[in-house]
């Protein structure tokens, strides 16, 4: 139940950010040129917030930074379809990492 | 007024989000590790860090954590029952230490299934 | 104002947990009765060695090593550190009861003025910044590291003698006691799973030390190259093998573990800048 009610909220976290972020990316690409799709840019900015979200929670896996530093390396090389691609296990290994700190502790007496 | 970009940029982050796993499971074919491999694999299955594998000559390991891999089909008639304790074994003991590999997405549905394959014939 | 709510009603829910939890002096009893009862032969003061505890194979070769430590000339690097006047004149001596000797058994202690665990390594610092000197980065083994690894010796013998008085206190303790039993990374281990649940178990091909001693010997010089771990270092190396990234050393999470986690060897005598695999 607090599972649930604890991913409804970063869901809801991630649906605020696509309406905050989403501006701030139009403006981004309008000065660098509109290197990389919309849709790119806006799973990159969506996956820098989400794993910045995990962060302060201190919930971060190794793997959402991992795969968000290799959506960044893309987006330095234009390439959109890895951006998206490397954005999307960002976002969700670090939804993960954030629904982890609901679980049951182990050995609880 | 601002309620309806917004659902939609959710549903384009969910589209997202679906497309690039079923290009990670895609993208994993080219090179094809076996079931074995990926069991034996310390970045992988991890198998051999808590699983003895008595019929398998290859399985170097003096573990005593968890059961060791043996008569599979007779302990899991159900090949299921033997995938879903892959994908997350603390559904049935929630102190299990065995990492939930496919709600964690650590193997993929393609590399779980080649892992029960191998551990099914053990 | 949503979030306030949910906020306030965790808090809630963490404090009417804390109420039904025994105290950590049960707690404590209890994990170290499940060792002994699980283990009869090995002695609790050997409960300092961890994992080698169940190995004499292992315990052989790190007699050997610590007969002669290969990394004595690090050990003095940090003498010569903790020796070594301020610009004020003064030294780490004089900010220490006993000139710093017999007194890491002590830390982390729980200041309740600022509410806060305060580690040995925190009280270096303080003592730099109280003489106009600049803190160390607590993750930096070559000023910090070096530092512990012989003012912590100033307390080897010295018995672990951590308390935890007060509702402030208690509340760093389980705050710390939480952090060991949740489960962290993408592999979803907790320190508890291994270190209190499979006590003596091997993985692949390594036992699985018990929790109790495991704050005694640090720092550490670990592996073929003698590489300088603290304790909490050690946390941040834990964190990253079952893929959480680390969290920052000094931090208030890994020092409200370093309590929890020091109190568990509570009775257990210290030795520092031990060689460990």
């Amino acid at each position: 139940m607090k599972v649930i009610r604890n991913v409804v909220r970063m869901m809801a976290g991630g649906v605020f950010l696509l309406g905050i972020t989403g501006p701030i990316v139009h403006a981004a690409e309008n000065t660098s040129g509109a290197a990389l799709t919309i849709d790119a840019a806006e799973a990159l900015s969506n996956a820098e917030f989400l794993v910045g979200m995990a962060k302060s929670k201190k919930s971060l896996w190794t793997t959402a930074a991992g795969a968000l530093t290799q959506a960044q390396e893309a987006a330095k090389k234009q390439d959109s379809e890895a951006v998206i691609r490397h954005s999307a296990v960002a976002s969700e290994q670090a939804f993960l990492g954030m629904a982890q700190s609901g679980y049951p502790l182990t050995g609880a007496d | 007024m601002y309620q309806f970009p917004t659902s939609i940029r959710a549903a384009g982050a969910c589209l997202i989000l679906m497309a690039g796993f079923a290009q990670t499971v895609h993208a994993a074919e080219p090179k094809a590790p076996t079931g074995q491999e990926l069991a034996f694999d310390n970045r992988k299955g991890n198998c051999l860090a808590c699983h003895a594998i008595p019929g398998d000559s290859k399985a170097v390991t003096s573990t005593n954590i968890a059961p060791p891999l043996i008569s599979m089909k007779e302990r899991f008639p159900d090949r299921v029952k033997l995938y879903a304790q892959l994908w997350d074994a603390s559904r049935t003991n929630t102190d299990s230490l065995m990492p939930p590999f496919g709600k964690h997405k650590i193997l993929s549905d393609d590399e779980i299934n080649k892992v029960v394959d191998y551990i099914y014939g053990l | 104002m949503k979030q306030l709510i949910w906020i306030m009603s965790c808090l809630g829910w963490l404090a009417v947990s804390a109420n039904a939890q025994a105290t950590p002096e049960d707690h404590r009893l209890q994990v170290v009765n499940a060792v002994q009862k699980l283990y009869p032969a090995i002695k609790f003061e050997d409960y300092v060695h961890g994992a080698l505890a169940f190995s004499a194979d292992a315990k052989d070769q790190y007699d050997a090593i610590m007969a002669f430590p290969p990394y004595d000339s690090e050990i003095e690097k940090g003498a010569k550190l903790w020796a070594t006047p301020f610009k004020n004149g003064k030294r780490y001596a004089d900010c220490f009861p006993q000139a710093g000797k017999n007194v890491v058994g002590n830390y982390p202690l729980f200041d309740a003025a600022t509410k806060k665990v305060v580690t040995f390594e925190m009280a270096l610092n303080q003592c730099r910044t109280a003489n106009g000197e600049a803190p160390y980065k607590h993750g930096d083994m070559n000023t910090m590291g070096l530092l512990t690894a012989y003012a912590r010796t100033l307390s080897d013998g010295m018995k672990m003698n951590i308390k935890v008085e007060g509702q402030d206190a208690l509340a760093a303790f389980e705050a710390g006691q939480r952090f060991f039993h949740q489960r962290r990374g993408q592999l979803n281990f907790s320190c508890a799973g291994c270190h209190i649940n499979h006590v003596g178990n091997v993985l692949r091909t390594e036992y699985l030390s018990m929790a109790p001693g495991q704050a005694t010997h640090w720092p550490a010089f670990r592996g073929g190259d003698y590489a300088l771990f603290t304790l909490q270092r050690r946390y941040a190396a834990c964190n990253q093998m079952v893929r959480l990234a680390p969290l920052e050393i000094g931090g208030e999470e890994y020092n409200n573990l370093e309590y929890y986690h020091s109190y568990l060897s509570n009775g257990l005598p210290l030795k520092a800048s031990v060689f460990r695999k």
